[in-house]
């Protein structure tokens, strides 16, 4: 009887353990958007609750929620995703509970439920749970499209002045747009940019490349370094990191993902100059082992001292001068990503979320609007600047943002830019991630990776009414 | 027991069935004979088979079941021998440490299954402590390729899996009666001749319930797929699940994903049916 009280004491203590030690939905998803979301391994979200935790505690905002309060009492409910930006934003959002007849609740999931949620609740017939959504590019274009969003023109044009909207970056308002109307208020971006060891530079005599062929000329002279590993690296660790090197190279080539009749026009000459670059980049600065180097890695390698340079997001730039983190606090370099071609634009995407509105609202959009601005306006963004990149043009400005922010503008504004308007974008994008990365063994030659994906797209693109 | 008191009794249960599987499996077939994306929710499009002959005629479906196949073929024996080994020798050892070493070996169950997944990655990680030592070590560059990831998706499911065989088997051997053992000590039989004559005929049934369990277990492995392949094709380690969950996801060809979902079921149930067979047989003959 003993032995088995103590077997059982044992396995009670073990299981106290495991639970304390799983994990909350937010750090299992991994979507294929944006980094900052994509990569959420174990280092990382260790050091992500660190930071979420320094949010939660009770720290109150200056001046909590200043909006009036609604005539008759309104419920308003936020869903989004985690990541330490966005529970900040929550939370200013929360703060509009000391508002007379005003309730907000938020709800953060892991990016992939989130999404499938608000898919879902807007395609019902009836009022949307749901009153304000956290929303990325390639999802406000696909509800935009569909009509389940509200325009926002009316509301930024009565509100301009009062919340100093004219301070978010034209260029994320782009993204935003969809059939020369605003869906969203861009509450936090993010883009590519070319991390570089100054010290080294220094000591080889080189200069921050322009373009790629800068790169894979320094990736000679930088191999010479013992400590490397790599001398430089882009991210081909998985199939949607593929897609997301293909899109950059492919739009600083000139080149574009579709026609406007939805027929595939990734597989052109610039498709294919894409792809050829890529693979040039492996061969010269990678080899096959850095195809498997995450984004975690990049990071990880630059701050320990064992990669030179990389082209990577900006989102992982704070931590460069975290001396906690890094062994080279204030040696690593910005720029804008490197371009393709001379003059071209950089090849480096920009990558935005947002606060929209459903069309199908019942709630007065005018109330909702005000309620994300306690989150979009320049005292929350200041103090949202420590935890990701913003919006506003003021805090970029100021250096609140860190020294990367002007390098991230850059190839925001002059980069490739993001996927474009047309909803079947989606499934090309698809289409390239389950194909593409087979060009890296030789398998399939470029033109016949991109043919295949051209293909598979078409077919797909047909059966669901995007090609006529 | 009158068949009114007899229908009181299990008509919760059969209701409760009836609503959590029978019926969505009933809106699956509906829906997989459909064109449906989150586009068109409420207004289905009637296709008949087209989604069924899609998946059929799709190369990475064949490829897909090929790597499940695969993996369910290592794992599932794996996981019974080594648990059996495991078991065997737990059962040798008497005393506290036991527990500790019940405990121990029980480890890998209880972590949750993507967390478990997520550190096994990063044991085989460009900067993780398993590449580290290789290269420290042996001089040798770990490259993930997909020889080296399918064996680390397998290695997984069997260091996942196999303390619950284990833990199975040696709550069978705890059951095993002393007289045949003392007998066959008795009889001249050897160590090995008494786990072949004893000791494999008593767990007989508990193979075939491990069986039962592992091969739906290893049919729909997703977790670790997810989590090992960083998504990337290259591998060439997508499973039926991860197959249609991209067909979910990625394309939202929702009424597709349904028709794999019950070509899944059909493939379990396929596979299946020896083993249901031959337990019912076993419970028919034991009456």
């Amino acid at each position: 009887m003993k032995k088995l009280f103590a077997l059982l004491s044992v396995f009670v203590v073990l299981g106290l353990l495991a639970a304390c030690a799983a994990p909350t939905p937010q750090v299992v998803e991994v979507t294929k958007e944006v980094e900052k979301v994509v990569t959420q391994v174990v280092p990382t979200v260790v050091k992500e609750t660190v930071v979420v935790e320094k949010v939660v505690t009770p720290t109150p905002a200056p001046s909590g929620c200043n909006m009036t309060p609604p005539d008759k009492p309104t419920q308003i409910d936020m869903i989004g995703w985690a990541f330490p930006i966005t529970q900040f934003y929550a939370k200013e959002l929360e703060k509009c509970n000391g508002v007379p007849n005003l309730r907000v609740n938020t709800l953060l999931l892991d990016s992939g439920s989130a999404k499938e949620q608000m898919r879902l609740s807007l395609s019902g017939k009836g009022k949307s749970p749901y009153e304000i959504l956290h929303v990325d590019d390639a999802l406000l274009t696909e509800l935009a499209s569909q009509g389940k969003l509200l325009p926002l023109d009316d509301l930024i044009a009565k509100y301009k002045a009062q919340y100093a909207l004219d301070d978010i970056d034209p260029s994320l308002y782009k993204l935003a747009t969809y059939d020369g109307k605003v869906y969203g208020i861009p509450i936090v971006a993010n883009t590519m940019l070319y991390f570089y060891r100054t010290d080294l530079f220094e000591k080889y005599g080189l200069s921050v490349p322009e373009t790629y062929d800068d790169v894979i000329a320094s990736c000679s002279v930088l191999k010479q370094e013992k400590d490397l590993e790599l001398p430089f690296t882009i991210n081909l660790h998985a199939g949607w990191a593929w897609r997301i090197e293909f899109h950059n190279m492919l739009k600083a080539f000139g080149g574009k993902w579709l026609n406007d009749d939805s027929t595939p026009a990734f597989n052109g000459p610039e498709g294919v100059k894409a792809v050829e670059k890529i693979l040039e980049i492996v061969n010269a600065c990678m080899g096959q082992e850095g195809l498997t180097w995450s984004i975690d890695d990049t990071e990880i390698g630059l701050e320990t001292g064992t990669l030179a340079s990389a082209n990577t997001w900006a989102s992982r730039a704070a931590n460069m001068d975290n001396p906690e983190k890094s062994k080279f606090v204030g040696k690593i370099g910005f720029a804008p990503a490197p371009r393709a071609v001379p003059g071209g634009p950089h090849a480096g995407p920009a990558a935005a979320d947002f606060y929209v509105i459903p069309a199908n609202t019942d709630v007065d959009p005018d109330i909702i609007f005000r309620v994300i601005m306690e989150a979009a306006d320049l005292e929350s963004q200041t103090e949202a600047a420590k935890l990701g990149m913003v919006t506003r043009s003021t805090i970029a400005k100021s250096g609140a943002g860190g020294r990367y922010l002007e390098a991230a503008l850059e190839t925001i504004a002059n980069g490739a830019g993001n996927y474009g308007t047309n909803p079947a974008v989606a499934l090309a994008r698809t289409a390239i991630e389950n194909i593409l990365p087979k060009v890296a063994t030789g398998e399939l030659t470029p033109q016949q990776a991109l043919d295949m994906a051209a293909e598979q797209y078409t077919a797909e693109a047909r059966k669901q009414g995007f090609i006529k | 027991m009158s068949r009114q008191t007899f229908l009181r009794f299990v008509a919760p249960s059969t209701i409760l069935m009836l609503l959590l599987m029978v019926l969505p499996l009933f809106t699956s077939i509906w829906l997989s004979f459909h064109f449906i994306t989150y586009r068109n929710l409420h207004d289905p499009q009637w296709i008949g088979l087209a989604n069924y002959r899609e998946v059929l005629t799709d190369p990475a479906f064949w490829e897909s079941l090929r790597f499940t196949m695969l993996y369910m073929v290592t794992i599932v024996p794996a996981q019974i021998v080594l648990g059996f080994i495991v078991a065997m020798l737990l059962d040798q050892i008497e005393g506290r440490i036991r527990g500790v070493y019940i405990a121990a070996s029980l480890l890998p169950f209880i972590v949750t299954p993507v967390v478990g997944a997520l550190v096994f990655r990063h044991l085989f990680d460009p900067n993780g402590p398993c590449t580290y030592l290789l290269k420290t070590l042996f001089h040798y560059k770990l490259a993930m390729n997909s020889t080296t990831v399918r064996a680390l998706i397998i290695l997984h499911g069997i260091w996942y899996t196999t303390p619950w065989a284990m833990i199975v088997l040696f709550a069978g051997l705890q059951t095993l009666p002393q007289e045949p053992m003392e007998a066959a000590t008795v009889d001249g039989a050897n160590w090995i001749q008494k786990i072949w004559y004893v000791v494999l005929p008593h767990l007989r049934s508990l193979f075939v319930f491990i069986s039962l369990i592992s091969i739906m277990d290893a049919y729909r492995v997703f977790d670790s797929i997810y989590v090992l392949t960083k998504q990337n094709p290259l591998y060439k380690a997508d499973t039926i699940m991860y197959y249609n969950f991209k067909m979910a996801m990625s394309y939202q060809d929702l009424g597709k994903a349904n028709a794999i979902a019950i070509l899944t079921v059909i493939g379990i149930m396929i596979i299946l049916i020896p083993f249901l067979i031959s337990t019912y047989r076993q419970q028919m003959e034991e009456r």
